[in-house]
């Protein structure tokens, strides 16, 4: 751009009021200063992000080294034993996540729908800020909601569940459900609740990816489908799903990535217990940020590598997940462009 | 290594602008500084109450409880200014050889941090049950020892064993699962109690724990739910879904939910409950380390606690300890925190000990005031700014002393036996009134709670069951007074007595007066009837019936068309 | 099936209703064909109605009421329109000539809709409660639920094609799924706030601490003075620094695009990902544990930045990325100097944009509990101070007042809640506020 300004000013040279000013194809001092503050930003940036990535692989390495990869099989955490891993742990995390996605996912999809294909048009930027104001609603608010008021009912559904669906392992627990006074604990304190608290964090961050690619899916095609006597679902079905796949998945895979991080909500629901087991209906289970929030405090300078280590387990599978969401939702909407 | 890299990254958080802790020496000309403790739950309600007295006379301290372990860590990484712990420093870490407290063995005698142990409080650790028996709580559990290893270590696994039985002599339980709640923190109740285990019933608690010894994190093994903390615990175990759960946690979190927990039989045979007489009566057994040169100075070893044949021990007692820093470098300690932890402390352990008892913990004898006194004089010696004047022991209100004899314990002379009821293969107690009268001493303020509480109902049941099944003294008391005004008599009588303190504690009230009888499943509740059995086809006729008339005509009308 | 066919021509049209306006006003004066699809574009379509003859509805003949077109459905009107015997071929004719009734709902569809409601309502009560030996209101909720849906299933299928079957249930699910959400929103402000509200009528719970305050004390004693400021202080302190770092950092990596902007932005998207417990571990580990500092607001704040600096990174750079190439290009070619051009032109642009982004990661940064719980104690008393002494924050003096146990500490502990959501519920109209500015509207 500065080359064609270039070529104009020999002309007007003569005359002092019409004379543009010199430009000097060299930066100004003011933009070699911006450039030079804007570069350390981004290199205090830098270092400040990458550090803490550093810090946390350089930690994990004392553990790795001593555990190897047995830190990866081992359920149990007793440091008095010189016995750490994660396994349980980490399949706790999954747990936690997968219950909070099966219930986040139908819920954020209805309401991504909902807002961009059914809503009355009057309230959609109302609802649309509603889920944004959800999403900025604090997690212990969330854990308070799950713990006081979802847990007393949630117990009798899990029961429920069991009782009906016990003969598919997923949905065992180990007890009789059908024993006069059914033991309500062994129903308490699960990654079931849990899951439903954590859902309801997630479920903003899916529904509002998901609403916002729905709403790019190209009108022409829209209109083209109803055109052709299609009914509303038909049209969603055939022209916006299509087109919203890759929000669909990004936006849930995005939300599963903040599900396996979430704590306090988790920490305030869930008794800590290291077994390997698949039954989210059943008391106890443990979560990498659970196990971090409950023994940092008590931990020796070797079982805080360990917590890090767990951290950085966690900080890893987020980060692959996030990734993959990134790629898929960003592959969807340059879909959009080409319309 | 590590911590070199720790530093750089550390300095490019700090770095991120901002000046750090030039304002941490401000304040060292006042007086007074507010200071930070953690650890023991167990001890918190009483550190907690201190607390909030001594805030009232400028004394700022902010104590969060983490549990012991935690507590002492802080204290060992220097983010605290004292730490409360159940059991002393454990030596080095089996897993890196770091010695926990960083003087025993010290790598680096740099980092350490000099400390004395101090006992702040005594108590009892208590078992808190909860099991419903038609929708009411049963409140006069008794368990032995024996039967209490064995439900921690899953071996007894559900309410109805014979085991339980013959302990409540003869009376049975419903059949309830028996959940067992642990602390899923290091804690300090769960050494203590894994202690008692490992030393009294070793053939159980060995084969458990799969070694010989005691552990602060209780082997939660098959359906043991963990809990963190004492406050989770507690909170667990009176949820709603609790029923059938039992834990271990520090009498004063059931005491102030008015929740039951068990007796627990000692060495002479009855079944006792942690009132703070039962504890200070147990403790006069513990043997204090006296050695003030040892760094184990005043921890205490509670073997001869278990086995005291005192008919009004409780078994499960210990001392609490403050761990407060000597060290006259400390880099964290200045005249001010230390002036404030010395007069927190003096407030603790002289006039802060006697409301210990109506909370749920046991004062602490005059010779460990004594020794705790002592400990905090080395506040004075690591700095001589700090004022320790006008303190005297004797002017404490502490309502174990005796004056002229600093050995004997007030509480423990004056401490009442426990009713002939409360004794195995007697009882048990029930009622209101046997409550009150059982016990020559008064403290029959459980008819306080009773009354007030659950008067009516726990009157009337107190008194039939007492009255035919029978306690020995309380029994005929229960029947016939204890009717219909059962309970409000037990209330009025058990509240004006235990002249010595003056205090109408709930020592017993967890006793008090409630349903206590033998419910057995009821089989009407079960789905198996023949109701439910037909339910479903009613439904399903019902359904059909609603569902068939349209069906039929709309095959009616399609075959007329098609027909047309 | 051969027989009803001939209702497929004018019936899935009843559920195709009017696309919403925002999509009309874009469609309308470009494509002139979909005008059918507004209310204003009805009579051209309806004219041509009358000059066929074959309907009489309307004997003036030149203008058609619009209201035709959102008249009772065809086989309804018909007897009063023509003779028994001429029916099927007027009724084939006015297919043909009659525009398709697209707009509004028909009686059948609200019949059908609130029928099949109150229909499995009562079946559900009578099963569920009287019969089955079910028991829970939930339960109920939910059988009603799928009740209904089979019913109204049923329903519609008596006189519709299965595609509308399957439109109308999806429909009805989509709905309910919805309407779930935002219940679901609703109970938990609510609920937060009924159990909060005993605490909060309290004037001392706003302006006094909690020092001195006993577990028993009834909620006229004590506050949460301590932790609004503690939360103000170390929130204020994270966003100085993460607000310059973020900002700065999004404008180089747009600005000056190259390979180590692509670096910086891929760690900084990579840091996203950080869980905020583990940006609080490593800032326990290396603060506290490591290089000895106490546990102060200062360390929270830390560990608060940590966590929001690559969201806030990360949206502004979203945020300056959307801002249109031309109006960076038109400043440049103007002559501006680059620094000029984003103070002048990037920044004013894109400051709606911005300030959202930053209000909503203050607000997750406000909320978060875990960093917290981790580099602050709990303190009790009111502390200004950020480098010494403990402070106290919003979402750790609920954890730690709920985790106690305490009827009024749970009391409190929710009323700090209730006040920490007003707080969510500030920032978050301000947010709105801001975006709703217009562009050029500086």
């Amino acid at each position: 751009m500065t080359v064609l300004l270039e070529k104009e000013p020999a002309p007007a040279e003569p005359q002092v009021r019409d004379r543009p000013r010199e430009v000097d194809p060299a930066l100004p001092a003011t933009d070699k200063a911006f450039h030079g503050v804007a570069l350390v930003i981004g290199i205090a940036v830098l270092v400040i992000m990458g550090s803490i990535g550093a810090f946390l692989g350089y930690q994990s390495l004392p553990t790795l080294q001593r555990y190897g990869l047995g830190f990866f099989r081992e359920s149990q955490w007793q440091p008095e034993n010189d016995t750490l891993g994660i396994s349980s742990v980490l399949l706790g995390t999954f747990t936690v996540a997968i219950v909070a996605l099966a219930i986040a996912f139908p819920l954020a999809f209805a309401t991504a729908v909902y807002i961009s294909e059914y809503a009355a048009p009057k309230v959609k930027s109302f609802l649309v800020s509603l889920i944004d104001l959800m999403a900025a609603i604090p997690s212990i608010v969330w854990g308070l909601w799950g713990f006081f008021l979802i847990q007393p009912k949630g117990i009798h559904i899990a029961h429920w569940i069991h009782t009906h669906l016990g003969f598919i392992p997923f949905f065992q627990v180990d007890t009789d459900p059908n024993a006069a006074s059914w033991a309500q604990s062994r129903y308490a304190a699960s990654a079931f609740i849990a899951g439903i608290a954590v859902a309801m964090m997630v479920l903003p961050m899916a529904a509002a990816v998901m609403r916002q690619v729905f709403s790019q899916a190209p009108m022409g095609e829209r209109e083209a489908a109803l055109a052709l006597g299609s009914t509303k679902w038909g049209m969603v079905r055939t022209v916006v799903l299509p087109f919203g796949r890759g929000g669909i998945i990004g936006g849930t895979m995005l939300s599963m990535g903040r599900a396996l991080g979430e704590t306090i909500a988790v920490v305030l629901i869930i008794s800590p217990s290291f077994d390997i087991k698949f039954r989210p209906l059943e008391v106890g289970t443990e979560t990498v940020s659970a196990l971090i929030a409950g023994r940092f405090g008590e931990a020796t300078s070797a079982q805080l590598s360990a917590l890090l280590t767990a951290g950085f387990v966690l900080f890893l599978i987020t980060l692959v997940i996030n990734t993959l969401a990134a790629i898929i939702v960003s592959r969807s909407r340059s879909g959009a462009d080409t319309d | 290594m590590r911590h070199h890299a720790g530093r750089l990254a550390a300095l490019a958080i700090v770095g991120l602008g901002l000046v750090a802790t030039s304002a941490s020496a401000a304040d060292a000309a006042a007086s007074h500084a507010q200071i930070t403790g953690s650890g023991s739950s167990w001890s918190a309600n009483a550190v907690n109450q201190w607390v909030a007295d001594v805030t009232s006379s400028g004394l700022q301290v902010v104590f969060t409880s983490t549990g012991s372990a935690q507590g002492r860590k802080d204290f060992t990484n220097k983010t605290t200014d004292f730490a409360v712990t159940d059991i002393g420093y454990q030596g080095v870490d089996q897993l890196t050889g770091d010695a926990d407290s960083n003087c025993q063995n010290p790598k680096d005698p740099a980092t350490c941090r000099a400390f004395a142990y101090l006992p702040i409080v005594a108590g009892g650790t208590a078992f808190p049950y909860q099991i419903k028996v038609a929708g009411k709580l049963v409140r006069n559990l008794r368990l032995s020892g024996q039967t209490l290893a064995k439900i921690f270590t899953n071996r007894i696994t559900n309410w109805n064993d014979p085991a339980i039985t013959s302990d409540n002599n003869g009376r049975k339980l419903p059949s309830i699962p028996i959940i067992v709640v642990v602390h899923s923190e290091g804690s300090g109740s769960t050494a203590q109690f894994t202690r008692y285990l490992n030393k009294q019933y070793p053939s159980i608690w060995q084969p458990f724990l799969g070694q010989n010894g005691s552990t602060e994190y209780f082997p939660r093994k098959g359906q043991m739910i963990a809990q963190n903390g004492s406050d989770g615990v507690i909170n667990f175990l009176t949820s709603a879904a609790a029923n059938g759960s039992i834990g271990y946690d520090e009498y004063s979190y059931a005491l102030a939910k008015n929740f039951p927990v068990a007796k627990i039989q000692n060495s002479a045979g009855f079944f006792t409950l942690p009132t703070q007489y039962n504890v200070a009566v147990a403790l006069t057994q513990a043997q204090i380390n006296q050695n003030k040169s040892s760094p184990d100075y005043l921890l205490q070893n509670l073997d001869k606690v278990y086995t005291f044949g005192d008919d009004r021990t409780y078994a499960m007692s210990s001392y609490s300890y403050m761990v407060i820093p000597t060290a006259s470098n400390d880099s964290r300690m200045t005249t001010a925190k230390r002036q404030t932890l010395a007069d927190y402390l003096y407030y603790s352990i002289c006039q802060g000990q006697a409301e210990m008892g109506p909370i749920g913990y046991s004062p602490l004898p005059i010779n460990l005031v004594q020794a705790s006194f002592d400990q905090t004089a080395k506040l004075k010696v690591a700095d001589s700014n700090v004022d320790l004047t006008k303190r005297n022991v004797t002017t404490c209100n502490n309502p174990t002393f005796v004056a002229g004899n600093p050995k004997a314990n007030h509480l423990a002379q004056i401490a009442p036996h426990p009713a002939a009821c409360d004794k195995a293969g007697a009882g048990p107690c029930d009622g209101s009134g046997n409550n009150g009268t059982g016990k020559g001493n008064g403290n029959g303020s459980g008819g306080t709670t009773g009354g007030t509480g659950k008067g009516g109902t726990g009157g009337t049941t107190g008194g039939t069951t007492g009255g035919t099944t029978g306690g020995t003294t309380g029994g005929t008391t229960g029947g016939t007074t204890g009717g219909p005004t059962g309970g409000t008599t037990g209330g009025t009588t058990g509240g004006t007595v235990n002249p010595d303190t003056g205090q109408t504690t709930g020592d017993n009230g967890a006793t008090g007066a409630d349903v206590t009888g033998t419910v057995t499943e009821v089989a009407a509740y079960r789905t198996t009837d023949l109701k439910s059995a037909l339910a479903p086809v009613v439904a399903l006729e019902i359904v059909l019936l609603l569902a068939l008339p349209p069906a039929v005509y709309f095959l009616w009308i399609r075959r007329r068309k098609v027909s047309v | 099936m051969t027989t009803t066919i001939d209702r497929h021509g004018d019936d899935p049209a009843d559920y195709v209703p009017l696309a919403s306006p925002d999509v009309v006003t874009v469609a309308t004066p470009t494509r002139p064909s979909h005008a059918d699809f507004a209310d204003t574009a009805e009579v051209p379509i309806v004219t041509p109605v009358p000059s066929n003859g074959v309907v009489p509805p309307t004997t003036a003949g030149t203008v058609v009421p619009p209201r035709i077109v959102v008249g009772p459905r065809s086989d309804q009107r018909t007897p009063t329109a023509t003779p028994a015997a001429a029916r099927p071929v007027s009724r084939a004719a006015q297919r043909l000539d009659v525009p398709r009734a697209i707009a509004s709902r028909t009686q059948d569809d609200v019949l059908s809709f609130w029928g099949a409601l109150l229909g499995s309502g009562a079946l559900t009560w009578v099963l569920y409660y009287q019969i089955l030996p079910f028991s829970g209101r939930v339960g109920f909720v939910i059988c009603w639920f799928v009740v209904f849906l089979a019913m109204y299933a049923g329903v519609t299928a008596m006189g519709n094609p299965s595609l509308v079957v399957v439109d109308r249930v999806v429909a009805a699910m989509v709905r309910a799924g919805a309407y779930v959400v935002f219940l679901t929103l609703a109970t938990a402000i609510f609920f937060t706030f009924v159990r909060g509200w005993p605490a909060l009528v309290h004037p001392n719970f706003y302006f006094s601490d909690m020092a001195g305050v006993r577990p028993t004390d009834s909620l006229d004693k004590g506050g949460i003075y301590h932790a609004i400021i503690g939360s103000i202080i170390e929130v204020g302190i994270a966003v100085a620094v993460t607000l310059p770092l973020g900002i700065g950092a999004a404008v180089y990596m747009n600005e000056f695009s190259g390979r180590f902007a692509r670096l910086v932005r891929t760690i900084v998207e990579a840091m996203t990902a950080l869980p905020s417990i583990v940006a609080g571990l490593f800032v326990y580990t290396v603060l506290i544990v490591t290089l000895g500092f106490a546990r102060t607001g200062f360390a929270a704040a830390m560990a608060i930045s940590v966590m929001m600096l690559p969201i806030i990174a990360r949206s502004a750079d979203v945020v300056l990325r959307v801002m249109p190439g031309g109006l960076r290009e038109a400043s440049l070619a103007l002559g501006a100097s680059k620094w000029q051009t984003v103070r002048q032109v990037v920044i004013p642009t894109v400051r709606p944009g911005l300030a959202t982004a930053l209000i909503l990661g203050i607000a997750r940064g406000v909320g978060e509990t875990s960093p917290v719980l981790l580099t602050s104690g709990a303190s009790s008393f009111t502390n200004y101070n950020p480098f010494n002494e403990p402070m106290n924050s919003l979402p750790l003096f609920v954890f730690s007042a709920v985790r106690s146990g305490e009827p009024m500490f749970i009391t409190r502990g929710f009323g700090a809640a209730s006040v920490l959501l007003i707080l969510v519920l500030v920032l978050f109209i301000i947010t709105r506020f801001l975006a709703r500015t217009k562009v050029g509207s500086r």
